[in-house]
């Protein structure tokens, strides 16, 4: 892994050109390894050293970017001048604001010392005894265990220099019954490789998988829910997109006001809801800068359902005179008086566990739509009672924030297939719309 | 001898039939390679620790994409990435490990990583084996030899083809802008956009057995697309060059293309003056513009070895043609006959060795009577996953590393729907009573099986009487893939084919992440149900 050192070296010699206006550099280092898992069979594992350097550059109102990986000095210095030849035939941009100065940010505690390789270690033995396994007999397992140390620095040709390492192992893993009727997913994300749980990621998956056998159709409409922290967070995140000024003046966003101007300082939800972040929480470990370079800080959201904060980008900062405000890299709902089991609260509901192609249908009331997956079930007198197929929801967070019924225990997740860490409770909500039956398995 | 000297001789010897290729200048030149020596240190130090076999691969990859809208630069991307991927084998058991360029280390330092990795397995593998009492591994004979690839050393570039990016970018913005002002002359054309995809490969390769293999490769991908806007009738129409990726150069890209753009404006212009189609079903003759995409979108992913042996990560019962299934010939139609040819002049999986060392060739992939000869694999597939050993699998071997930091896996080679016994275009349109011509690559829809498609051509008139008529709009055919394919009753002579490409199949297909080219002739489609498309203006 390349050291602060090495990489402010190198990206000196990118900032230092002379040729253009400002230069604004980004090295990505990595060394991973992974593992592919393919209907049971392991593939071969493969280790992967990589450092990626991206160069913008700007001359006068023209930018332009090149990158690649061919970086001594002399190839640093030729992808910035292929940058500013690229900028000379570039059309103006309207703004032209300088690329971000000197910052002093800490470096977060991110990265553990455990090699990478640990994560893959345990894996064949894991498949090996799954697949002994009577219970799981005849399931189809695919997935992939990766994990990476990496390091992601930034220069600029105003002096800023920021330099983070971090690690990360990931394992997700999902299978199919053998008639395909069935399915089960597990996903872990860790800073450190050796605390992968690779058996219990199987045989979380396949319980799942057996545990939505047979799922019996169920009417759409109106149905209280309980959220599983994972299906919040695939639902929170979009939401944490339209906190964004930029979003809001655009009309991208249910901040706005008919008059144009933002619920910044509004209550919109009820009192129960605080979701603040913080890149330092070491429980939720995360960036603490952006790849732009702006400082990411911790930051209150919503407290007591009171819209206490908005996203500012640089340029929008210096637009408007606001204070610069990244977006968060992790996110908290803190419960002061939680449920200990929300599903035993539920007379008639729903569980959900997961999403699939969860997209915007409207940004003004961040309207989302897609299919639930890797567990829909039905909650009778408190009791999950059955698997029921796959239903399209069609809901805003905006509503399950307005209209929640119980917060349970927070638990740590992320949002499915990518890692953006997340401290959530499960959460009860009246009256969720379903449309139809998605029929996906 | 020793194994290095012998080595360093032989690459002397080489570098003097690469003059062309080193003597590109420095603003464009590739990657500085590793030398000849570290590829071969890695592989020795590989085999000093113990591994059976070892190959490096090198691999700079330099890619430029440049749009012009009207007549401005709206955007220009520039990326150069390369570095070294050192496959290891013990046993049948394998280990990877890729290195930058920057850093790139020691021999030994990327030996170690990749024999670690292989040792991942190895250890476990063994208890494994007697703990669970399973079947012994493969004759280590089926794999693949590399000793069994021919010559051991070697050179290639595509014949005649000058590297794309020594036309200056100037030149290339020059040439995209004269498209757009040429279209834009036509007041009814308010709208024209041009691009340009420019792609490198260098690639060396070297292992155990004393193979060195050297390669460059070229895509040069050059497209625009016009739109007439007709505001009483408020419709908008757009048309595309019907001219895809190849292994060319700037030159071979952009030859001809001013007449390809006066063609397209005309048929843009028509099209706006054009009724829509009466929904019916009708003969088709599909001119391969759009042939080759709808071959790529729909029948294609069938023979992807990875769907055939049920291992590409989807519900079991979600697939139409399997590898139990393939002795039920599910395709009928005798007319289609499918080949691989990883030789094919122009073709974007074209190259003189696979990325294993192995020589490319051709041959049938599918024949008259719907049998399956082979089906592109991969000595790691073959390695790791039991399903692509033995006659069961109909298989040859093709692989290609997607990018420096990926280990040479199984990939699509260049595919051609073969053409039938002579007739023209003009012959099958007159085999027509009540039809559609149809051209242009079309927008096409799929469910994730792949099993039904929706597509909308670009173009399309009536054919009565066997002769074209006029011109038609939105028009719209949705079938299912296995009766779409099953009514193919002729396809027309060879010397009309056309060479389409994805550049990017990634993007649609996962499982395939190098280009390939797919040949296609026109063919006669009987009994096709079309449906207009509400609302397409």
């Amino acid at each position: 892994m390349m050291t602060r050192k090495e990489c402010e070296n190198l990206l000196s010699v990118a900032v230092q050109y002379s040729e253009v206006d400002e230069v604004f550099a980004v090295l990505n280092v990595t060394d991973s390894c992974a593992r592919g898992v393919v209907g049971l069979a392991l593939q071969a594992p493969h280790r992967m050293r990589n450092a990626e350097l991206s160069v913008t550059v700007r001359k006068g109102r023209r930018y332009a970017m090149a990158s690649g990986n061919v970086h001594d000095e002399s190839n640093v210095r030729e992808l910035v001048a292929r940058a500013a030849t690229a900028a000379t035939q570039m059309p103006e941009a309207p703004e032209a604001p300088p690329f971000p100065g000197a910052v002093e940010i800490i470096e977060a505690p991110i990265q553990r010392e455990t090699a990478i390789t640990r994560a893959l270690e345990g894996l064949d033995d894991a498949i090996a005894s799954f697949r002994g396994n009577p219970t799981f007999d005849s399931i189809q397992m695919y997935g992939r265990v990766t994990s990476a140390k990496s390091a992601l620095a930034l220069a600029s040709s105003n002096g800023l220099f920021l330099y983070q390492p971090s690690s990360l192992a990931n394992a997700h893993l999902r299978c199919f019954s053998a008639d395909g009727t069935s399915t089960g997913f597990a996903e872990q994300y860790t800073m450190d490789p050796a605390m992968l749980r690779l058996s219990d990621l199987l045989s979380e998956a396949a319980s799942n998988c057996h545990e939505w056998k047979s799922p019996s159709d169920i009417k759409p409409g109106r149905i209280t829910t309980v959220f599983e922290p994972r299906a919040l967070a695939d639902m929170l995140r979009p939401m944490m997109q339209q906190f964004s000024r930029r979003a809001i003046e655009q009309d991208q966003s249910f901040l706005r006001k008919l008059d144009g101007s933002s619920f910044l300082g509004s209550q919109l939800f009820l009192e129960e809801i605080n979701l603040r972040s913080d890149p330092y929480d070491a429980r939720l470990g995360s960036m603490p800068f952006t790849a732009d370079g702006q400082p990411v800080r911790a930051e209150s959201w919503i407290t007591k359902g009171v819209i206490s904060q908005l996203i500012t980008d640089r340029y929008d900062a210096i637009k408007s005179g606001e204070k610069e405000t990244a977006p968060p890299t992790n996110l908290i709902m803190d419960v002061t008086d939680p449920v200990q089991d929300v599903i035993a609260g539920t007379e008639y509901g729903l569980l959900v566990k997961g999403f699939a192609n969860l997209n915007i249908l409207d940004p003004k009331n961040c309207l989302l739509s897609g299919s639930t997956r890797d567990g829909v079930f039905l909650i009778e007198k408190g009791k999950i009672t059955k698997a029921v197929r796959n239903l399209v929801i069609r809901e805003t967070p905006v509503y399950l924030f307005k209209e929640l019924l119980a917060l349970g225990v927070p638990e740590i997740t992320s949002t499915t297939g990518s890692y953006f860490p997340m401290l959530l409770p499960p959460i009860r909500v009246k009256d969720v719309m379903y449309t139809q039956l998605s029929g996906l398995v | 001898m020793q194994r290095r000297t012998f080595l360093k001789s032989s690459a002397a010897l080489g570098a003097a039939s690469l003059l062309p290729w080193k003597a590109i200048p420095a603003a464009s030149s590739p990657a500085e390679a590793p030398s000849d020596e570290w590829l071969q240190d890695a592989v020795s130090e590989a085999r000093a620790l113990g591994a059976e076999q070892a190959e490096a691969l090198y691999i700079s990859h330099r890619q430029q994409s440049l749009q012009v809208r009207k007549d401005g630069v709206h955007s220009i991307s520039d990326s150069e990435e390369a570095g070294t991927t050192l496959r290891v084998r013990f046993g049948s058991f394998l280990g990877s490990a890729s290195v930058p360029d920057i850093r790139r280390g020691t021999p030994a330092e990327c030996a170690r990583a990749a024999v670690e990795c292989a040792k991942l397995q190895q250890g476990l593998q063994k208890e494994r084996e007697e703990a669970l009492a399973m079947p012994p591994e493969p004759d280590i004979k089926i794999l693949p030899r590399i000793d069994s690839v021919g010559e051991l050393q070697g050179s290639w570039r595509p014949e005649g083809i000058e590297d794309p990016f020594l036309t200056s970018l100037d030149e290339r913005i020059a040439f995209l802008k004269n498209l757009n002002k040429t279209a834009l002359r036509i007041t009814q054309i308010p709208y024209a956009v041009s691009n340009q995809f420019l792609q490198r490969r260098s690639s060396l390769y070297v292992d155990s057995r004393g193979n060195r293999k050297e390669q460059l490769q070229f895509a040069t991908y050059v497209n625009f697309a016009v739109t007439a806007f007709n505001q009483q009738k408020r419709r908008m129409d757009t048309r595309t060059s019907e001219r895809e990726a190849q292994a060319t150069g700037w030159a071979g890209a952009t030859a001809n293309m001013e007449s390809e753009l006066e063609t397209a404006m005309q048929e843009v212009l028509r099209m706006q003056q054009s009724d829509p189609v009466t929904p019916d079903t009708y003969d088709l003759v599909i001119h391969p513009s759009m042939l080759w995409n709808l071959f790529l979108e729909t029948l294609l992913p069938h023979f992807d070895p990875r769907q055939l042996t049920e291992r590409d990560g989807r519900a079991p019962g979600d697939r139409w043609i399997t590898l139990s299934k393939l002795n039920e010939r599910p395709l009928r139609s005798q007319a289609l006959r499918l080949s691989w040819d990883a030789t094919l002049p122009g073709g974007l999986a074209t190259s003189k060795w696979d990325d294993t060392g192995h020589a490319t060739g051709s041959n049938r992939l599918l024949d008259e009577n719907g049998v399956v000869h082979g089906i592109p694999r991969s000595p790691d597939l073959i390695a790791t996953d039991p399903v692509y050993r033995g006659g069961s699998f109909p298989g040859f071997n093709f692989s290609r590393a997607a990018a420096w930091h990926t280990p040479a896996t199984v990939a699509m080679p260049n595919m051609i729907l073969e053409g039938g016994p002579g007739k023209n275009l003009n012959d099958l349109i007159a085999d027509v009573d009540n039809g559609l011509f149809l051209k242009g690559r079309g927008t096409v829809m799929t469910n994730p099986a792949k099993t039904l498609f929706r597509v909308r051509p670009q173009a399309a008139w009536i054919i009565r009487g066997g002769k074209i008529a006029e011109m038609v709009r939105e028009v719209e055919i949705e079938t299912t893939t296995d009766q779409f394919w099953s009514a193919m009753e002729e396809a027309g002579r060879s010397e009309d084919t056309f060479l389409g490409g994805e550049l990017f199949p990634q993007r649609a297909f996962p499982l395939w992440d190098t280009p390939f080219s797919i040949a296609t002739p026109p063919a006669l489609f009987r009994r096709i149900p079309v449906y207009r498309v509400e609302g397409q203006s």
